[in-house]
């Protein structure tokens, strides 16, 4: 088990993890595990999260989380978005730390959605590697649910061949992980450059890297931009009532959505009552229950409208997006007074 | 009005009335619905949903928002100059007489706009011209009206219990409902009125607590205070909540396919 006792150690960690894993991959030709995961949480203050997940400080801002054999570092230089690292496999973290936190008044995932990853990749300069499809028909209540997933890497060019394929996959589902790099190149069996797998549900995984310090400038400003999406909109909600508007690239089922939220079931978190319907439109009142805030949506065809208390959370709003377009997997966009937002 | 979304743009945000301020205290003492603000200009708005409002619409004519809500809140340099006669902004179709001193904007389609005395020229233009929402108005919260009946106060109240009981079993005020159901209208309601729909609250609680609701809903009368006892952290918990709720309003319970909550991560 890796321990560290402070900053140093674990950016000294994370950059021997770095090399190891480039070693192996130019002797072997494959990547080995352990990769570097970064996790992002949401976090309202005034919960004591820090308290409730039994955080062990280790250096300033820094805590230690050991779950079984899986150890999480959590950074908390920005107190609302916490950047959290690990060595453990995706599915040990999901079933550890984030099972841990679920359900906990005040925490959330982050929530990214296809355009929020295109514009990291464009500001980073990254250039495409592949992506990743998963779509699970949560919206329809039928016995059998559709669903479908798929993984497409490719190398510094996507094959002449494969790009009808590829287009027509990008129209017909939405897209919930990017891999991305740049100056990947192993030459004379010498791996450099950097390759990530950034998913929409608020985690990254560093493929390789040759450049530790630009991987957590990376990680930085998608914080950042994240945090400033949320910023902007809370501040608007506090000065006049704020609309979120979701669009959907085709139409719901509104039978579905009522199931799902009834009882508040899944990531959605959000726990509903419907009290107007119209042939073309649904009205819901209900909570949030990530943090408790009353919301109201209303829900179009291929719409949706979200209204909250004027000091309320506005992760809801990714969160909400995200998760509409994994369940109709088709494209969702946000905007907030007709301008689109988390892009 | 003042808001636009991706498919459309209400006519005061067309005519650059982008900002906007609701319930605020004027230099007269005054709290008008709206303070509408473009760049340079303020409107008013007072909403209406009954035949009566007119009158009191004319009391805005002179009414200028306090250096706080314009300088502070909006962030503007200087002070803005107004755009005219306020509005009165009602969705009654028939039986409402314009009178002196306001301009008029009845929302309901065929949209009917009278304007008796407007300085802003462009959004004199705008409004002339504009047909009417579109598409469908959000909410914005607004679930109910004081004159709602109890019946009409069932579905709208329903989730605001929900939410009342995700605020782990805390003691609320019974107007907190009513505040919910107006919301960010409340204040712009009678006193009367809102004590009525208080009045009419506070019965449906009571009557959940003896019956749908028993052993869930506590009710303090003298405090005016209410809560709701639900691990609602649990699934089975909030299953059984919203059942006892769907009771209520005679909704039959959807028959899910995927209640297992741990049936599958999203991921």
């Amino acid at each position: 088990m890796a321990r560290i006792q402070d900053r140093k150690g674990l950016h000294s960690l994370i950059s021997s993890v770095n090399e190891s894993n480039r070693d192996y991959y130019s002797r072997f030709g494959n990547w080995v595990s352990p990769q570097i995961k970064v996790f992002w949480l949401e976090v309202n203050q005034n919960y004591n999260v820090k308290e409730r997940l039994g955080l062990k400080p280790l250096d300033r801002n820094l805590f230690e989380l050991v779950v079984e054999d899986d150890i999480f570092w959590v950074d908390t230089t920005n107190p609302r978005i916490w950047e959290i690292y690990t060595l453990s496999s995706t599915r040990n973290t999901e079933k550890k730390l984030i099972a841990l936190s679920k359900g906990m008044k005040g925490v959330d995932k982050t929530w990214f959605t296809q355009n929020f990853m295109r514009r990291i990749q464009k500001e980073m300069n990254f250039s495409n590697r592949g992506f990743g499809i998963k779509y699970r028909d949560l919206l329809s209540n039928e016995k059998d649910t559709n669903n479908f997933s798929a993984k497409f890497w490719f190398g510094r060019r996507s094959l002449k061949s494969m790009e009808p394929i590829l287009d027509n996959l990008k129209k017909s589902f939405s897209i919930s992980s990017i891999r991305y790099g740049k100056n990947i190149s192993c030459d004379e069996r010498n791996l450099t450059g950097q390759l990530y797998e950034f998913y929409y549900n608020g985690h990254l995984t560093v493929t390789t890297c040759d450049d530790t310090e630009e991987m957590f400038n990376l990680i930085r400003m998608i914080r950042d931009l994240y945090l400033e999406n949320l910023v902007y909109l809370e501040k608007e909600n506090r000065r006049k009532p704020a609309l979120i508007e979701v669009t959907f690239s085709e139409e719901i089922d509104r039978e579905g959505f009522d199931v799902l939220t009834q009882v508040g079931k899944r990531d959605l978190n959000l726990w509903l009552q419907p009290y107007h319907s119209e042939s073309d439109i649904n009205r819901y009142s209900g909570v949030d229950m990530h943090t408790g805030d009353f919301i109201n949506l209303d829900l179009g065809n291929d719409y949706s409208y979200i209204s909250a208390d004027k000091n309320s959370c506005m992760n809801v709003a990714p969160r909400f997006g995200t998760l509409s377009a994994r369940y109709l997997s088709t494209s969702t966009n946000i905007y907030h007074d007709g301008v689109e937002l988390f892009v | 009005m003042f808001t636009k979304t991706s498919r459309e743009q209400g006519p005061f945000h067309e005519a650059g009335y982008s900002d906007y301020w609701c319930e605020g205290k004027s230099n007269e003492d005054l709290t008008p619905d709206i303070f509408g603000f473009s760049e340079d200009r303020f409107c008013i708005c007072d909403l209406s949903m009954s035949e009566q409002k007119g009158e009191d619409v004319r009391k805005y004519k002179e009414c200028t928002p306090t250096e706080y809500i314009w300088r502070s809140v909006m962030g503007h340099e200087k002070e803005p100059i107004s755009a005219g006669y306020p509005f009165l902004v009602t969705d009654v179709v028939s039986g409402l007489v314009k009178r002196k001193g306001y301009n008029l904007i009845q929302i309901d389609t065929p949209v009917n706009v009278e304007i008796e005395n407007l300085e802003d020229k462009k959004l004199e233009e705008v409004l002339n011209k504009w047909l009417g929402f579109e598409s469908v108005e959000p909410s914005f919260q607004l679930l109910a009206v004081p004159e709602s009946s109890p019946e009409e106060l069932k579905k709208p109240l329903a989730g605001i219990l929900k939410w009342a009981a995700a605020q782990g079993n805390d003691w609320i005020s019974i107007v907190t409902l009513s505040e919910r159901l107006l919301g960010h209208l409340y204040d712009s309601f009678s006193q009367k009125s809102r004590g009525s729909l208080n009045r009419n609250v506070e019965k449906m609680l009571s009557n959940l607590s003896k019956s749908y609701l028993s052993g869930y809903l506590l009710i303090d009368r003298n405090r005016k205070m209410f809560r709701i006892k639900l691990d609602f952290e649990n699934y089975q918990s909030r299953k059984a909540f919203s059942d006892k709720i769907n009771e209520w309003l005679g909704i039959k319970p959807i028959e899910a396919y995927f209640d297992d909550e741990d049936f599958e991560n999203d991921e």
